[in-house]
C-alpha cells in the first residue's frame, strides 16, 4: 500500500491547514473561526494575550481536542478524522508535560519511542537539550527548567515532520532559551516544520519566518515579523528612542557565560 | 493479539511497577504481616465449639434438649442427618457430633447418647463434650429427679484437622488482591491523570486500550506472585491445607484480579484527586474486609447480613479460592463462585467504561 502521509510531506505547499475552526468552552468562545496555513519547513508562531486561544488552536490542531466547527489537516490528514495517523508525524510539547514517575529519563524517551514503533536512541536527544548528565534522573527530580528542556527532548522521540511547541521557553534561562532557539533553528534545516506559541517577541522575530497574532479566539495579524513591524512604522508609529549599548540580558549572558551553565 | 506498543508498554509498566517501593509495602509485606499476626494468634481457637445434633428420636424430650443447648453461648448447634453430620465431623466443620437416640427418655432401661468427637480438635471436643455431660445430667434430673437413665458415651473420630490458617489462608490472598486491583490502579491512575502524564500520552497515537492493557496485565501478573508467595509462607510455615489444584487457585485470584482492577478504574474515572480516591476505595473494600469472611467465618453474621453478603465479590473470590485449598474442590464445583464474579466483572467493567477519563 502506498503510503499517502509520505507523499503529502515530501510535496511543497502547506503542511498544516486550519480552515474556520470554532471551539467553545461554555460562556467563553476559545477559538472564534480562525484559518491560517503553514508551508513545509515553516517555523510559524501563534501569539497573543493569555486566554486568546493559542493552546486551543494547536491542540486542536495535534489532535488532542475536538473542535465545534471548522477543518484542521496535517500533511493532508484530517485530524478529527484520524487523530491517531496525524500524531504518528508530529511531535508535541504541552504547556505542561508530565512523564511516568519510576522511569528514568533515557528510559522514558525509549518508552515514548516504542509507542510510535520507533526505537528510540535516547543520548543524542538528552544532549540536544543538554540533559545527557541527568540520563538516569526521574523526571519529578528536574528543575522546572529541565522539565521544560526534556518535554521538547521528548517531542523528537519519532522524528517527526512537524513539532508543535507550546510556550517552549517560559521559564528556561537566557542560555536554555538560546539552546532551544538553536534547535528550532536545526530543525527548520532538517526541514522540519514547527509551530510555537509564545508570549517573548524577540524569540518570534529572532526564530519565525511568519506569525499570527491572536486576540479573543481570532486571529487579527498575520505576517512576517518584518512585515509587522512595517506595517506598524507605516501607521506613523515610531518609538522613543534610546540608544542602548547593552542590555540587562547582556549582562546576565556574560556573567553567567554564553554556554549553557553546568550543573 | 496484542499490539505492539502494548507488548513494550507491558514491560515498561512492569519495570515501573519493580520499582514502586510504596507498592511493593502494600502488595507484598502488608498482607503477609496481617497473615502471620493473625495465623500466630491463631482466631479460631477463641470461635464457637461446633456441635452436629442427630435427633433420632424426634419426640418432646429431645426437642428441649436441643432448646437447651441452643441457648448455650459457647456452642453452636446443627441438626442434621446422621451421615451428614458425621461427614462434617470427618472434615472438619464440627467439633462434635452427638445422636440422641430413639428411645430417649422413654426406655426402660435407660438410653445412650453417643458423642463423636473431633480426635484432634481436644480443646473444643473437650468443653463441647463438659458442656454436653452437663445436659445430660440436667436432662437426667428433669425426667427422673436423680437416677441416671440417659448416659454419654464418647468417642473420639479421625478427621481432618482444620485449624484457622486453613480458614485464614485464602481470606488474606482474596483480600490482599482486593487491595491490589482497588488501590494500585485508583491511585496510580488519578495520580498520572493529575499530573497530566496521560494527556501526555495523549499527545501521542497510542491507542489507549493498550494502556489499559498494559496495567491490566502488569497488575495480574502481581496478582498471580502474590498469591504465590501468600500460599507459600501460609503452607510452608504454617502449614496451611492446600488440597485443590494449584492452577485452578491462581485462575481464581486471577479473575478475583480482574474484577476489583475493574473496579479500581471505576474509581479512578470518577475521582478527580487521590484525596477523592481513597476514601471511594475504601468504602468499597472496608465493609467486605470484615463481611466477606476473611478474618472470621460469615456464620457469625445475623442471618439478613449472611444472605446480602453472600452477593459482595471478595465473597465469592474467598469462599471460592477456600472451596479449593481446604476442600480441594475443582474450578467446575466452584462454578457458582466463578459465575459470581464474572456477573461482578461485566458489573465494574460497565462502569469503569461509563466513568474513566483521560484528563
Ligand atoms: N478545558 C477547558 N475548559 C474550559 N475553558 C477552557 C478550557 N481550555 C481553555 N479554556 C478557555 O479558553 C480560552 C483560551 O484558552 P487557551 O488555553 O487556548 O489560551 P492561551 O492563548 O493558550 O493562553 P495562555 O497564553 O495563557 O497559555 C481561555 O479563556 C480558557 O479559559
Ligand atoms: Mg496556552
Amino acid at each position: 500500500m502506498p503510503n499517502p502521509i509520505s507523499n503529502t510531506t515530501k510535496g511543497t505547499g502547506p503542511v498544516i491547514v486550519v480552515e474556520e475552526l470554532r471551539k467553545r468552552y461554555g460562556d467563553i468562545q476559545a477559538v472564534d473561526g480562525i484559518s491560517f496555513e503553514v508551508d513545509r519547513g515553516e517555523v510559524f508562531a501563534l501569539l497573543g494575550p493569555n486566554g486568546s486561544g493559542k493552546t486551543t488552536t494547536v491542540e486542536i490542531i495535534e489532535g488532542m481536542r475536538s473542535a465545534d466547527s471548522g477543518r484542521a489537516t496535517v500533511a493532508g490528514i484530517d485530524v478529527s478524522k484520524n487523530p491517531n495517523a496525524v500524531k504518528q508525524l508530529i511531535g508535541v510539547q504541552l504547556q505542561s508535560s508530565a512523564f511516568f514517575e519510576h522511569l528514568k529519563l533515557a528510559e522514558l524517551l525509549r518508552m515514548l519511542g516504542s509507542i510510535y514503533r520507533a526505537k528510540v536512541d535516547p543520548e543524542p536527544l538528552l544532549e540536544a537539550v543538554d540533559l545527557a548528565e541527568r540520563r538516569s534522573a526521574s523526571f519529578r527530580t528536574l528543575s522546572g527548567g529541565q522539565k521544560q528542556r526534556f518535554a521538547i527532548a521528548a517531542s523528537l522521540v519519532n522524528d517527526p515532520d512537524v513539532v508543535f511547541l507550546d510556550e517552549p521557553t517560559t521559564g528556561l534561562d537566557p542560555q536554555a532559551r538560546r539552546l532551544i532557539w538553536d534547535l528550532a533553528k536545526t530543525w527548520k534545516r532538517e526541514g522540519r516544520t514547527v509551530v510555537l506559541t509564545t508570549h517573548y517577541m524577540e524569540e518570534a522575530e529572532e526564530l519565525c519566518d511568519r506569525v499570527a497574532v491572536m486576540d479573543s479566539g481570532k486571529i487579527i495579524a498575520m505576517a512576517s515579523p518584518a512585515q509587522l513591524i512595517d506595517q506598524l512604522i507605516g501607521r506613523g508609529f515610531h518609538r522613543e528612542q534610546e540608544v542602548r549599548l547593552a542590555t540587562l540580558e547582556d549582562v546576565f549572558l556574560d556573567l553567567t557565560g554564553r554556554t549553557l551553565r553546568e550543573f | 493479539m496484542l499490539a505492539k506498543p502494548a507488548v513494550y508498554l507491558t514491560w515498561w509498566s512492569i519495570k515501573m511497577w519493580s520499582r514502586d517501593r510504596a507498592a511493593m509495602f502494600w502488595t507484598f509485606f502488608l498482607p503477609l504481616v496481617i497473615m502471620v499476626i493473625f495465623g500466630l494468634l491463631n482466631f479460631g481457637e477463641l470461635g464457637k465449639v461446633d456441635v452436629g445434633i442427630v435427633d433420632r428420636a424426634d419426640n418432646e424430650a429431645s426437642k428441649n434438649f436441643i432448646e437447651g443447648l441452643t441457648r448455650i453461648d459457647a456452642l453452636r448447634i446443627t441438626t442434621g442427618t446422621a451421615d451428614a453430620e458425621r461427614a462434617a465431623l470427618a472434615d472438619g466443620k464440627r467439633d462434635l457430633v452427638i445422636a440422641l437416640p430413639e428411645d430417649l427418655a422413654s426406655a426402660p432401661g435407660g438410653s445412650e447418647i453417643v458423642a463423636w468427637y473431633h480426635g484432634s480438635r481436644q480443646t473444643e471436643a473437650r468443653l463441647g463434650l463438659t458442656v454436653m455431660q452437663s445436659a445430660v445430667d440436667e436432662l437426667n434430673f428433669a425426667i427422673t429427679g436423680a437416677e441416671r437413665v440417659v448416659t454419654l458415651t464418647e468417642e473420639a473420630v479421625e478427621a481432618r484437622d482444620l485449624g484457622y490458617i486453613d480458614f485464614l489462608m485464602p481470606g488474606v490472598i482474596g483480600m490482599a488482591i482486593m487491595q491490589l486491583g482497588l488501590f494500585s490502579v485508583a491511585f496510580s491512575f488519578v495520580t498520572m491523570k493529575r499530573e497530566g502524564v496521560l494527556r501526555r500520552l495523549l499527545a501521542t497515537p497510542l491507542n489507549p486500550t493498550s494502556l489499559l492493557i498494559a496495567q491490566v496485565i502488569t497488575k495480574l501478573i502481581v496478582v498471580v506472585i502474590q498469591t504465590v508467595i501468600l500460599a507459600a509462607v501460609a503452607v510452608f510455615l504454617f502449614g496451611a491445607e492446600f488440597a485443590g489444584n494449584f492452577f485452578a487457585v491462581l485462575l481464581a485470584a486471577a479473575m478475583g484480579g480482574a474484577v476489583f482492577l475493574a473496579m479500581g478504574f471505576a474509581v479512578s474515572g470518577w475521582a478527580r484527586t487521590e484525596q477523592q480516591a481513597a476514601p471511594l476505595a475504601n468504602i468499597v473494600s472496608l465493609p467486605m474486609m470484615f463481611l466477606s469472611g476473611v478474618f472470621f467465618s460469615r456464620d457469625v453474621l445475623p442471618d439478613i447480613l449472611q444472605r446480602i453478603t453472600d452477593f459482595l465479590p471478595l465473597t465469592y473470590l474467598v469462599e471460592a479460592i477456600r472451596g479449593m485449598t481446604v476442600e480441594g474442590d475443582t474450578i467446575l464445583m466452584q462454578w457458582p463462585n466463578f459465575l459470581g464474579l464474572a456477573v461482578w466483572l461485566v458489573v465494574a467493567f460497565v462502569i469503569a467504561n461509563r466513568t474513566f477519563r483521560w484528563e
